[in-house]
């Protein structure tokens, strides 16, 4: 899985690229987990180019979530794909994340 | 290999590959079911749902029965049927009370937990089976929407 940050005024975009599974969950962990601590109001992880999510991989978005609310800070997953977007509902959560088909916030 | 002949379903509809306990080998763990899937004549969301539900459990062998130890073995075993996928995971580890393996509540939204319920969910049947002196057989069928049977 390979990973790119890109910040702007008040929003972070980070670009996830391959498979996130129980292989490459603990590295993206520790990324979103440096990425909550700069208290960015807007966050957004881009997953248009992840062609596989596993639970590990939903449970490192979930603890991404909480960090992010804990500070007042809002994360939008953009580029949810025909992929990985099943697996959000096998987990009912559709309507927990902010989940956009579209590779932008707006 | 005479006796073989007419046989219409020999022994090459499976297919096994063991596997070290090493979340590195489950792209190839994943890659095989997809192709098993696409034989039988799954759709594509099918095929990614069963790579879920082997992987999912795989993880679970790796982390509870071989309480992440890399270097056990998982044996995966796939029978590909006309009308559904026959999955066999053999691990040689710590065995489990198959009445304690249960699916979190998803009304509480927290991390971990979720492989088991997504395995559940995606499976049409789910038998974990702890009858033997060492680990446990995991069995797991997906058939085929009845729409779209023909057969591989």
């Amino acid at each position: 899985m390979k990973l790119q940050q890109s910040e702007e005024k008040d929003l972070i975009r980070v670009s996830l690229e391959g498979e996130v599974d129980m292989r490459s969950s603990p590295e993206l962990r520790d990324e979103l987990l440096a990425v909550a601590q700069k208290k960015i109001p807007q966050v957004a992880i881009d997953l248009q180019k992840v062609g596989y999510i596993d639970s590990s991989g939903i449970a490192t978005l979930i603890q991404c979530l909480k960090h992010v609310a804990q500070y007042g800070g809002k994360l939008t997953l953009v580029g949810v794909n025909d992929d990985i977007y099943p697996v959000f509902e096998l987990a009912h959560l559709q309507d927990v994340f902010d989940l956009r088909r579209e590779g932008t916030i707006d | 290999m005479s006796d073989r002949k007419g046989d219409s379903r020999p022994d090459n509809h499976t297919v096994e590959l063991t596997v070290p306990s090493d979340p590195k080998y489950m792209k190839l763990v994943r890659g095989l079911v997809s192709a098993a899937a696409e034989v039988v004549g799954f759709g594509r969301g099918d095929v990614n749902r069963l790579c879920l539900a082997v992987d999912e459990a795989c993880t679970n062998v790796i982390r509870h029965a071989y309480g992440g130890d890399h270097k056990q073995r998982i044996e995966v075993h796939l029978a590909m049927h006309p009308d559904r996928l026959e999955v066999k995971l053999r691990d040689y580890g710590r065995q489990a009370d198959p009445s304690e393996i249960k699916a979190r509540d998803l009304a509480d939204i927290r991390p971990g937990g979720l492989g088991v319920h997504f395995i559940r969910e995606i499976m049409d049947e789910v038998v974990y089976d702890t009858n033997r002196e060492v680990g446990t057989e995991l069995r797991m069928t997906k058939s085929r929407p009845k729409e779209q049977q023909e057969g591989p």
